[in-house]
C-alpha cells in the first residue's frame, strides 16, 4: 500500500479556496508529511488571503510550505521532479460548471493533468461542503487487468478511513460486453462464479493491495445501462464524497466523454489517475508462447 | 544398473577412478541398485573400487565376481559379506581339469600351437589361445589386433573355422568329461571353460535384488562393452541379457568391430563414455529441468494482474497435497495457498473469500462447507543490510517459472535490485509423488554488488493470516526440536487437526530455522534445502504430534537427492504410460500434457478422497465435488491408472451414509448423492443467492434438482467395473451403491398410469429448472435401475452368501427387484421426433425461440442468471445436455439421430460451463463435422493454458481435462472398447487433419495394456 506523503496544491483565482484547503488539510493529517501550495502569479496580491486560508483550514500547522508560482502548473510540477508511486497528489480546481463539456477546463490545467502521472485531485468549482467523505467511488471498465485508479483511491481510502464501493457499468448494447476478459459474463451458477470472479476482478486490479486493505471496499456495484446515463445517477447519492477514474490522459476532442460529462455535471472532486501500460506476462506452453 | 567392469569401468586395473568412485557413491546414496559384474576375483574390486567409496547406500550395491560364481553384499557400515557362492564338487573341479587338458591337446594337435591353461580360477579353467609375451595383458581397446593375432594363429590350418569351431569343441568336450551344463565362453585371448557365466549373475541381482524392489526389468540398465560377435563367437556380455531382463535398456560402450544386436544401444568410448552415462543418470536425480520445452510450461516477464492464474497454472501436487505456484518473495494479492485433500471446513460468513460480502448465500450449517486453504510454507523474507526486499510496483525486478510437466518440478527466478546490489533467487520444488506427504523445496540466494549482511526467513506466511485463511487456528507456537520444526493447525468448525513439521539446511549444514543472519561477499551463494511435511488426524493431537515428529526423524536432509530421484522415478512411470503424441502437431502434444500433468496431480491417492472441480490448485466451487468425477474424470484414471479410479468411487462409497440420509429428507428411499459434495455427503449447495446490489435473490434448484448426479455415480461404479473387471470392488462397494442408487430412483419416478415420469428435475442444461422427463436424467436412472440389477444377478451368482447378507443389510426384497425391474421397462424415454431431434424435456420445443449470438458462446452475459425465470422459458441451454446421451452411450444412437441432436442444440448453446466443450467435440467428430470438432477439441484442451473462460486464477477445470482427453480418444480417434478391448471404430470417418500425423497412446483395459496409434487419412 502507498501512502500520500506530500500534496502539491495549486491555488488559483479562478477556484474556490475553501473546501480545497480543508481537503488538503485533512490528508495532511492522516499522514502527507509535505505540503506544498503553490500560488498562481495571478493572486499574487491575495498572499494574505491565502495565508489566511490556510491558517483557518489547519494547514498552517502542519509543514507546509507557500510558493508563489513563476511558471505554468505543468513547468512547476516538472520541477518537482517525479515521485514513488502513489506518494504524491496533485491538487487542482476548475473552472465554472455548466459549461460545454470542451470548455469544462481551461487549457493550463488540461495541459497539467494531461502530463501529470501522479493522480489529480480535481475540484469542482463551488463545491458542496463534503469533508470529509464518507464515500470513495471508483468506476471499472470490468476488463480483468491492472486499474491504477482502483488501487490508488483503496489506499487514499485506508488512509482517511472512508469505506469506496467499485461501480461496474454493463452496457448491454455494446459488443465489447462479451469480451472474454471481462467480469460479469459467466454461465455457470451465480453462487460458483460471481463472488469469486469479482473478488479475482478486484485483485487482478489491485495486486499490490493485500486483503486487509481491501475491507474499505464496502461494496460492488455492477449496473446494466449506459456508463454516460448510468455513473451520474450512483454519484447524486449524496455520501459519495469522491470519485476516482482511471483514464486515458488525454482530453482532447472524441476523447475521455465520460470523464468530460462527470466533471461537468457533478458536485464532488474527482481524482484523476492516468493509465499506465504495464509489462505483460508471457506463458510459453512447450513451444508455443501464448500472446497476450 | 547392471554393468561389467573390465572394459566398461575401467580401462586397466591399477588406475585410480575418483571420479568414477564418486559418481558411484552418489547413484548409491540416491538409492540407485548398483551391479558390479566381473570375471575377476573380489580382491581387484575391492582395492581399486570399495577403497574410494563412500559409506552411504551402499546397501544398494552388489559385486558379482568371478564370472557368475560369487555375489558380494555391504552391510554395517562397508563391511563385505559374500551372500552368493557356487561351490564346485570335487567331481567338478576334475571334470574342469581334464577339459581344459583335452582342449590344449586338441589345439596342439589340430593347430600345432602350444597354449597355457591357467587353472586356479574359482569354477572356471582357462586356456590361453596366445601365451605370448606380446600379448600378456592386452588392454581392452587393442581387441581388433589381437583378434587378428588369433586367427593368425589359428587360421593357417585349412578345413578348420578357428575361435567358434575351438569354443564349440570345448563345449563337446565338457560335456564328454561329465559337466552337465558347461559354461564355455572366450574373450579371444582365451576359451574359458566353467561352471557359471555372467548370466548367473544376472538371474541372481533379478531374484534376489530386483524383483523383491518392485524394480521393472525396464527399469534396468545394462551396460557392457562386448555384445556383438567377435572372432565369429558371441560377446560375452549378451549372456547378461537374460530372458526376464531383455526389456531392459541395454548398452555397449565397447568397439564392437562387427557391430550389436539390434536390442542394444552402442555408444562407443569405454570407460568415458560409460562416465558421461553415469552423469546423465545423476542428473536424474537431481532437480535438473528437462531441456526439452515440448515439457516446459514457462512464464517470463510479469504481469501482477495474472499472477493468480500463473499460481494456478504452475501448481505442484501428488493427489493429497497440491500447492500452488506462488513466488517465494510475492505480492499482496497472491492466493499462494496450500490444499490438502478431504480437508473441509465451515464457510465464515464474517470472513468471507471475498471480502465484499456480495452474495448472501442460504447455507446450510455443514462443517465441510469449502476446502480450507493453508498458508504458503516457503515463504521468504530477505533483508539487505536492514532493509526488506519487496515487490513493488514499478520496481525493477524479474520474475520466472518453469514447470517440468515430466518431472512436476517447479523452478522459480527472481531478482532484485536494491541501491547497487542485486539479489537472485533460484528455488525448485516438489511436491513428492513417491510420498504424498512430503513436499521439498531448495533454494540458492546470490547476492552481488558487494559485501553485504543478509537476514533471511523462510518458512510458514503467516502475514494476514486471519484474512487469508479463516478457517484456521494455530494451536501453539511452533516448537523446535533436534532442529525440527512443528506447526499445528486446527479447522474452525470441523476441528481437524493438521500438522506442518519441516527440517532445514542451510550450506549442507542442518539448522534449526526459519531464519539467520549472515554477511556474504560479493557473489557468494547460500544454498538453503527444506523438507515439510504434512499430517492430519481427526482428533487426537497427541498421537498427531508424535507421527509427526517420527516422519521428521525419519527425512534426514542427506536423503535429498533420493527423494527426488525417487520422485522422478514416479512420474517416468506415470508419463510411460500416460504420454500421448501428436507426432506433426507439437503444440497439441504440448497442451494434452499439461492437462494430463493437473490431472496425475490430482489423483486421490487416499482411499475416499476425490477431486474437486477446480482440483487442489485453487478455492474455485469452493473445493467441491460433482458429476464431473464420475463422468467426465474417470475414465481416463480407469484406462491409465485404475486404482485412482477405484479411489474416486470409494469416495462415494463412503459418503453414502450421507446420500441415505439425503434422501430421506426430501422424502426418497435409498441414496441421493449430494450435488456439491465434500465430505460427509451432505449436499452444500445453497438454497439462494441474494445479489445486493440488484436487490435480486436468486434460487439455487441445482442441489434439489440436479439428480442426475446419482445415476453418474452409478453410471462410474459401472463404467469402472467395465474397464477394469474389479470384482472385488464390485462385490464390496460397486453392488451396494447401484442398489442403493436404485432404490433412490423407485421413490423418485411418479407414474401416471401408463408409465413413469420423473418430474421436478434440472439436466445438466442448469438453465431450466423443474422439468419433466429430461432425456439425459431418465436415461440415465434407467440405465442405473438396470445396472443394479445385472449387479443381483452377478452378485447371487458368484457369491450367493454375501448377496444374501447384503440384502438383509439393506432390507432389499425380491418385491424390490422385481419394481426396478417394471420401472426400468416403464419409464418413460424421451425418443428422437420426426426430424430426429430427442427433446430435452417434456414441452422444451415450446419454449420461446432467442437467437444465441456468437459472441455469447464461452461468455454468456450476467444477466442469464439474474434473469433466470426470463431464461427458463426460452430455448437457451447452458451445456450440452441430449448430446451427453450419445456421449456416454455412443453404441446407442444412429449417426443421423446424433447429427440431428447436435444440429439443434448446438446454435443454442452458450458453454456456460467448460464441460460443454469435449463433448460437442467428441459429437461433431462422431458425425464428420471435423471442423467444429477440431475447434471444439482446441477450446477444451486449451481452456486453461488460454485461459478461455478467464478463471483459471480459481483453479484448473479438471472435468474439461479429462473430457478433451475422451474426446480425442473415443471421438477423434474413434477408439471404442469392447468385451476384448479397445477397438478402432471403423464407422467414424476417421479424417484426422493431416498436420497432426499419427497419434499414439495407450490404454489399460482390464489389466492388459494396449498400445493404439492412429494416423491422419
Amino acid at each position: 500500500m502507498s501512502r500520500v506523503r506530500s500534496v502539491v496544491l495549486f491555488i488559483r483565482r479562478s477556484c474556490d479556496l475553501g473546501t480545497p484547503l480543508r481537503t488538503v488539510a485533512w490528508i495532511a493529517r492522516t499522514g502527507a508529511s509535505d505540503v506544498l501550495v503553490i500560488i498562481h502569479p495571478e493572486m499574487a496580491a491575495g498572499e494574505l488571503e491565502v495565508r489566511r486560508r490556510l491558517k483557518h483550514a489547519g494547514l498552517s500547522q502542519l509543514k507546509t510550505r507557500v510558493v508563489f508560482g513563476r511558471h505554468s502548473m505543468k513547468e512547476s510540477l516538472i520541477r518537482l521532479g517525479e515521485a514513488r508511486e502513489g506518494e504524491r497528489l496533485v491538487v487542482v480546481g476548475s473552472k465554472e460548471r455548466d459549461v460545454p463539456a470542451r470548455e469544462i477546463l481551461d487549457p493550463e490545467t488540461i495541459e497539467l493533468i494531461e502530463c501529470c502521472s501522479d493522480p489529480v485531485l480535481l475540484f469542482p468549482f463551488r463545491l458542496s461542503e463534503f469533508v470529509p467523505w464518507s464515500l470513495i467511488v471508483t468506476p471499472m471498465s470490468g476488463e480483468f487487468r491492472r486499474n491504477r485508479a482502483l488501487a490508488r483511491a483503496m489506499d487514499l481510502a485506508n488512509q482517511l478511513q472512508v469505506p469506496m464501493d467499485i461501480v461496474h457499468v454493463i452496457d448491454p448494447m455494446q459488443k465489447h460486453q462479451y469480451s472474454a476478459k471481462a467480469v460479469g459474463r459467466t454461465g455457470d451458477q451465480p453462487h460458483h462464479e460471481i463472488q469469486p470472479m469479482i473478488s479475482e476482478f478486484i485483485s487482478a486490479a489491485c495486486p499490490f493491495c493485500s486483503e486487509s486493505e481491501k475491507k474499505v471496499i464496502r461494496n460492488f456495484r455492477l449496473i446494466h445501462g449506459s456508463a454516460i446515463l448510468e455513473l451520474p445517477k450512483i454519484l447524486s447519492d449524496t455520501s459519495v464524497g469522491l470519485i476516482a477514474i482511471e483514464w486515458k490522459g488525454l482530453f482532447m476532442r472524441g476523447h475521455a466523454e465520460t470523464l468530460k460529462e462527470l466533471i461537468r455535471k457533478l458536485r464532488v472532486p474527482v481524482l484523476l489517475i492516468r493509465e499506465t501500460a504495464n509489462q505483460e506476462t508471457s506463458l510459453r506452453a512447450g513451444h508455443r508462447f501464448r500472446a497476450n | 544398473m547392471v554393468f561389467d567392469w573390465d572394459g566398461v569401468a575401467v580401462s586397466g586395473r591399477d588406475k585410480a577412478i575418483p571420479h568414477l568412485q564418486d559418481s558411484l557413491s552418489r547413484l548409491l546414496d540416491c538409492g540407485v541398485l548398483i551391479v558390479v559384474v566381473t570375471g575377476t576375483h573380489f580382491g581387484h574390486l575391492q582395492h581399486q573400487l570399495l577403497s574410494g567409496l563412500g559409506r552411504r547406500g551402499l546397501e544398494n550395491l552388489f559385486c558379482c565376481t568371478n564370472r557368475g560364481s560369487e555375489v558380494y553384499a555391504f552391510r554395517d557400515g562397508g563391511r563385505a559379506d559374500r551372500v552368493y557362492l557356487k561351490q564346485a564338487s570335487l567331481d567338478d573341479e576334475r571334470h574342469l581339469d581334464r577339459t581344459a587338458i583335452r582342449l590344449q591337446k586338441l589345439i596342439f594337435k589340430e593347430f600345432h600351437l602350444d597354449s597355457e591353461i591357467i587353472f586356479d580360477r574359482l569354477n572356471r579353467r582357462k586356456v590361453d589361445l596366445i601365451p605370448t609375451p606380446q600379448w600378456v595383458s592386452p588392454p581392452k581397446g587393442s581387441i581388433n589386433e589381437l583378434l587378428m593375432a588369433v586367427e593368425q594363429r589359428l587360421g593357417a590350418h585349412e578345413g578348420i573355422a578357428g575361435l567358434p569351431w575351438l569354443v564349440s569343441r570345448a563345449r563337446d568336450i565338457a560335456q564328454e568329461c561329465g559337466l552337465e551344463d558347461p559354461r564355455v565362453t572366450t574373450d579371444i585371448k582365451h576359451i574359458e571353460i566353467g561352471l557359471t557365466d555372467k548370466s548367473d549373475s544376472s538371474r541372481w541381482i533379478l531374484l534376489n535384488q530386483i524383483i523383491p524392489r518392485k524394480i521393472e526389468p525396464r527399469e534396468v540398465c545394462i551396460i557392457g562393452d562386448e555384445f556383438g560377435m567377435t572372432g565369429g563367437v558371441p560377446g560375452s556380455d549378451l549372456l547378461l541379457c537374460i530372458p526376464e531382463l531383455v526389456s531392459s535398456t541395454i548398452v555397449s560402450v565397447g568397439v564392437e568391430p562387427a557391430g550389436t544386436p539390434s536390442m542394444v544401444h552402442h555408444v562407443p568410448g569405454g570407460p568415458e563414455a560409460f562416465m558421461d552415462f553415469l552423469d546423465l543418470q545423476l542428473s536424474y536425480f537431481d532437480w535438473g529441468l528437462s531441456r526439452d520445452p515440448a515439457w516446459l510450461l514457462v512464464q517470463t516477464d510479469f504481469d501482477p494482474a495474472r499472477e493468480r492464474e500463473m499460481e494456478a497454472l504452475f501448481t505442484v501436487g501428488n493427489g493429497l497435497l497440491g500447492l500452488r505456484g506462488a513466488l517465494e518473495i510475492t505480492i499482496p494479492a497472491s492466493e499462494s495457498d496450500l490444499y490438502i485433500a478431504g480437508v473441509y471446513d465451515s464457510k465464515f460468513q464474517s470472513r468471507p473469500y471475498s471480502e465484499l460480502d456480495f452474495l448472501t448465500p442460504k447455507r446450510n450449517t455443514s462443517r465441510y462447507s469449502e476446502l480450507v486453504s493453508f498458508p504458503f510454507p516457503f515463504r521468504i523474507r530477505i533483508k539487505l543490510n536492514g532493509d526488506e526486499i519487496q515487490l513493488r510496483e514499478k520496481d525493477s525486478s524479474t520474475h520466472s517459472r518453469k514447470l517440468d510437466l515430466g518431472t512436476g518440478i517447479l523452478e522459480v527466478k527472481q531478482k532484485f535490485q536494491i541501491d547497487s546490489y542485486q539479489v537472485e533467487i533460484i528455488s525448485r520444488r516438489l511436491a513428492s509423488l513417491d510420498d504424498s506427504s512430503r513436499i521439498i523445496h531448495e533454494f540458492e540466494l546470490i547476492s552481488s554488488g558487494g559485501r553485504v549482511t543478509i537476514d533471511v526467513e523462510c518458512g510458514i506466511d503467516f502475514d494476514e493470516f486471519q484474512n487469508r485463511h479463516p478457517h484456521l487456528l494455530v494451536l501453539s507456537p511452533a516448537l523446535k526440536q533436534d532442529f525440527r520444526e512443528l506447526t499445528f493447525f486446527k479447522t474452525m468448525a470441523s476441528g481437524k487437526l493438521v500438522a506442518f513439521g519441516s527440517r532445514m539446511q542451510i550450506n549442507g549444514i542442518e539448522v534449526q530455522g526459519p531464519s539467520w543472519s549472515s554477511i556474504l561477499e560479493d557473489q557468494e551463494r547460500v544454498q538453503v534445502r527444506r523438507v515439510l511435511v504434512v499430517h492430519t488426524h481427526d482428533s487426537d493431537m497427541e498421537y498427531l504430534e508424535r507421527t509427526t515428529r517420527e516422519r521428521l526423524k525419519a527425512h534426514p536432509l542427506k536423503d535429498f537427492h533420493r527423494w527426488i530421484g525417487n520422485h522422478r522415478r514416479a512420474w517416468s512411470s506415470f508419463w510411460r504410460r500416460s504420454d500421448l503424441r501428436f507426432s506433426n502437431n507439437q503444440g497439441l502434444t504440448e497442451s494434452q500434457r499439461f492437462n494430463l500433468y493437473h490431472l496425475r496431480i490430482a489423483a486421490p491417492v487416499v482411499s475416499g478422497n476425490s477431486i474437486p472441480a477446480r482440483t487442489l490448485s485453487g478455492r474455485g466451487y469452493e473445493g467441491h465435488i460433482f458429476w464431473d468425477a464420475e463422468i467426465f474424470v474417470l475414465p481416463f484414471f480407469a484406462l491409465q491408472f485404475p486404482h485412482f479410479a477405484r479411489n474416486l468411487l470409494e469416495y462415494r462409497y463412503r459418503t453414502l451414509p450421507g446420500a441415505r440420509r439425503r434422501a430421506t429428507q426430501l422424502g426418497f428411499r435409498g441414496a441421493l448423492f449430494a450435488w456439491e459434495s465434500t465430505v460427509d455427503g451432505e449436499d452444500e449447495t445453497p438454497e439462494s443467492i441474494l445479489i445486493k446490489s440488484h436487490s435480486v435473490e436468486v434460487p439455487i434448484f441445482t442441489g434439489t434438482q440436479q439428480v442426475h448426479v446419482t445415476a453418474d455415480v452409478a453410471y462410474g461404479v459401472w463404467n469402472y467395473w467395465y474397464c477394469t473387471g474389479d470384482s472385488e470392488f464390485m462385490r464390496n462397494y460397486g453392488a451396494e451403491i447401484l442398489f442403493e442408487t436404485a432404490r433412490f430412483w423407485c421413490s423418485r419416478v411418479s407414474n401416471d398410469g401408463d408409465q413413469f415420469h420423473i418430474d421436478e428435475v434440472v439436466g445438466p442444461d442448469e438453465y431450466h429448472h423443474g422439468v419433466r422427463d429430461n432425456a439425459y436424467t431418465n436415461w440415465m436412472a434407467r440405465f442405473n435401475l438396470n445396472k443394479a440389477l445385472w449387479a443381483r444377478d452377478w452378485l447371487a451368482a458368484s457369491d450367493p452368501e454375501y448377496f444374501r447378507d447384503l440384502c438383509l443389510r439393506l432390507g432389499i426384497r425380491t418385491e424390490d427387484f422385481n419394481l426396478w425391474d417394471v420401472i426400468s421397462k416403464s419409464l418413460y424415454i424421451p425418443q428422437p421426433g420426426p426430424n430426429g431431434v430427442i427433446e430435452q424435456f417434456e414441452g422444451f420445443f415450446q419454449l420461446k425461440n432467442v437467437v444465441l449470438e456468437k459472441a455469447e458462446r464461452l461468455k454468456s452475459p450476467v444477466s442469464r442468471l439474474l434473469d433466470w425465470q426470463e431464461v427458463n422459458a426460452s430455448k437457451i441451454c447452458k451445456q450440452a445436455d441430449v448430446l451427453m446421451l450419445p456421449f456416454l452411450f455412443p453404441e446407442s444412437f444412429s449417426d443421423d439421430v446424433i447429427r440431428a441432436n447436435y444440429r439443434y442444440y448446438e446454435p443454442i448453446t452458450d458453454h456456460g460451463s467448460s464441460l460443454s466443450l469435449p463433448v460437442h467435440a467428441w459429437t461433431a467428430a462422431r458425425i464428420g463435422a471435423f471442423q467444429d470438432a477440431l475447434s471444439y477439441y482446441n477450446q477444451s484442451v486449451e481452456l486453461d493454458l488460454f485461459n478461455l473462460m478467464q478463471n483459471t486464477s480459481l483453479g484448473v477445470h479438471a472435468a474439461c481435462m479429462g473430457g478433451s482427453w475422451m474426446a480425442l480418444i473415443f471421438g477423434l480417434m474413434g477408439v471404442r472398447l469392447t468385451e476384448g478391448g479397445p477397438v478402432l471404430e471403423q464407422s467414424v470417418r476417421r479424417t484426422l487433419p493431416r498436420e497432426w500425423g499419427s497419434i499414439s497412446l495407450r490404454l489399460l483395459f482390464r489389466e492388459k495394456e494396449y498400445e493404439i496409434e492412429v494416423a491422419a487419412a
